[in-house]
């Protein structure tokens, strides 16, 4: 089945152009045309600071003007935004700076660059962090609601944006509602939940469509917002289905099976759960789809996953 | 304008706050933050109006130090008596480093070291963008010196020749496990700065008239980011801490505290 798909990175200076205001500031670390903030210094000049290969001191600086009243946008690969600068961003949660990271290049997006540049720990890094919360959006819709949450909300946020392209869903039963929290993508019964973050879409999707095919009826779930993790609402859709299996383009430690499982530990029942992720090993370079299929993400491993239960 | 002599003896009553303050804690960083406290004595004296929404500020990027900037905001009114014997205390204003969530006073939020220089230039960044005329003044260990950050942050400074910037390290010579040049040698700081493209100058950290005169050629110079390289002693003031890398973290206890306050009582605004 042919689908219409987007990289979301292509939106990303786009989104901050349409979402300017005199407060904002984009931060780089040498990468604007990779991560296309470039259109932002394009249309912003004096709001666009060329930190450099610099990714702590970048962060600090992205700091500091948070603390003078500034909303920064600090701009990089997953990995730099968050592991490269990770006790700089920690130091802004704990002065509850008004810090927005935003990445491109999650997970195994940037296959041939090989495992320094896969970001499969960037989730796991964030989330142990008091007070960051953490947007991943699907589309390009959702990622201008994003990055609008970025800026209406006070406070450290991290946006997950997909390098790789994601399907673009044309009927979701989320369409229109509000961006955060759990939403309810498709419905079709109670045999599985499929619960995913945006960037693993193309997997997810592609799991559901051979489970359908294979005459299962189940659900999809993304979620929008990894932390604050939705528990809540997640269990409300997943508490009556056989089995759950989560996908993630990242580590299946400390990321959305982790946060997911952390939830479901204090249910006295709840359906068993399998990950589909990086299983805790470094991968290597290839053609970003063979990567992810070596590694465990394709809609071949989502359904093998459900079947495991 | 207040006198070097006056400033001399204010800061004199800030270093029996901080022996204060570390001996009713029993822990703190007192002989950094006797050597920093000339320094920094000066900065809030001459350019900071703590009482002001708009105003100049001071990133302690050597936290650990915070002791010397809560005697000023003490002396300022901005922490009550009581509170001055709250340091590292649970539910006290006065972490062990400073915290600007729990105390926006100080500025920043620090005590990883390395990473304030790069918090200052933000902040200068956001005046210059605001067309807020104030300063940024970032105040430096040398032991800080070894961080990479410092350098990372150092060239961008220059880069975007950030005038509203002065970056003051106090160069005691000291870090916590012994002198620097033997852990790992600086080298001339003057020289390494002005390499970077910023002006820089060396002086005697504790000659407040040198120090002065500093500063005001700092916020004078319009070329881009000044370094001040304050030469200090490590625990000045108090005789048994001057030049002792045991008063890098150490509290001040019985005959030794008292000690202390005989010869804190010896200088100049002593009580």
């Amino acid at each position: 089945m042919a689908m219409e798909t987007v990289s979301l990175r292509d939106y990303v200076g786009k989104t901050l152009n349409a979402l300017f205001t005199e407060k904002m500031v984009v931060l780089d670390g040498d990468l604007s045309g990779a991560t296309r903030s470039a259109h932002f210094e394009k249309e912003h000049p004096d709001r666009f600071i060329e930190c450099g290969i610099s990714e702590g001191s970048g962060v600090s600086i992205a700091t500091g003007l948070a603390m003078e009243g500034m909303i920064p946008f600090y701009v990089n690969f997953a990995l730099f935004c968050t592991g490269s600068a990770w006790t700089q961003v920690r130091m802004a949660c704990y002065a509850d700076a008004n810090l927005k990271l935003l990445s491109t290049h999650p997970g195994m997006d940037n296959g041939p660059d090989g495992a320094s540049h896969h970001a499969c720990e960037d989730i796991a890094l964030m989330r142990v962090l008091p007070g960051m919360r953490i947007l991943v959006p699907q589309s390009p819709e959702e990622l201008k609601a994003a990055v609008a949450d970025a800026i209406a909300v006070h406070g450290p946020c991290y946006i997950r944006v997909s390098r790789d392209v994601v399907p673009v869903l044309t009927d979701s039963l989320a369409a229109g509602q509000a961006f955060g929290g759990a939403k309810l993508i498709y419905d079709d019964g109670a045999d599985f939940a499929i619960v995913y973050e945006g960037t693993a879409l193309m997997a997810a999707r592609q799991g559901f469509d051979q489970l359908r095919a294979a005459g299962l009826r189940g659900r999809m779930i993304q979620i929008q917002t990894l932390k604050p993790f939705p528990a809540g609402e997640v269990w409300e859709l997943v508490k009556d289905v056989r089995r759950i299996v989560t996908v993630e383009n990242h580590s299946v430690i400390g990321g959305l099976a982790g946060a997911l499982c952390e939830a479901l530990a204090g249910k006295p029942a709840h359906p068993p759960v399998a990950k589909v992720g990086v299983h805790d090993e470094f991968t290597q370079s290839g053609p970003t789809a063979q990567v992810k299929t070596r590694y465990g993400l394709s809609g071949h491993h989502v359904a093998e996953a459900v079947r495991s239960l | 304008m207040i006198s070097a002599k006056e400033l001399q003896a204010q800061a004199n009553r800030h270093r029996r706050a901080i022996v204060d303050m570390i001996h009713t804690a029993n822990a703190g960083h007192p002989g950094g933050s006797l050597s920093v406290i000339d320094l920094l004595t000066a900065i809030y004296a001459t350019d900071v109006d703590l009482h002001a929404a708009q105003r100049s500020r001071v990133v302690m990027s050597k936290g650990h130090a915070v002791p010397a900037q809560y005697a000023i905001l003490h002396a300022n009114g901005i922490l009550s008596d009581g509170e001055m014997k709250t340091l590292r205390q649970l539910d006290s204003r006065l972490q062990g480093h400073p915290c600007t969530h729990r105390l926006p006073e100080v500025d920043a939020t620090t005590g990883l070291l390395g990473q304030g220089l790069s918090q200052g230039i933000g902040m200068a960044l956001a005046k210059r963008m605001q067309g807020d005329p104030h300063n940024v003044y970032v105040v430096c260990g040398d032991g800080e010196m070894h961080e990479g950050q410092i350098w990372e942050a150092a060239a961008q400074a220059a880069q975007w020749k950030l005038a509203n910037l002065i970056c003051v390290v106090d160069e005691n010579h000291l870090s916590s496990s012994g002198f620097t040049r033997d852990v790992i040698d600086n080298r001339d700081l003057a020289l390494k700065f002005r390499a970077f493209g910023w002006t820089a100058e060396t002086i005697d950290g504790h000659d407040m008239q040198q120090i002065l005169d500093a500063l005001e050629r700092a916020r004078a110079c319009q070329d881009g980011p000044y370094a001040i390289i304050a030469e200090t002693v490590k625990g000045k003031g108090v005789s048994f801490m001057e030049n002792n890398v045991s008063y890098h973290s150490s509290g001040i206890a019985g005959e030794l505290y008292e000690q202390a306050l005989r010869d804190l009582d010896a200088l100049e605004g002593g009580n």
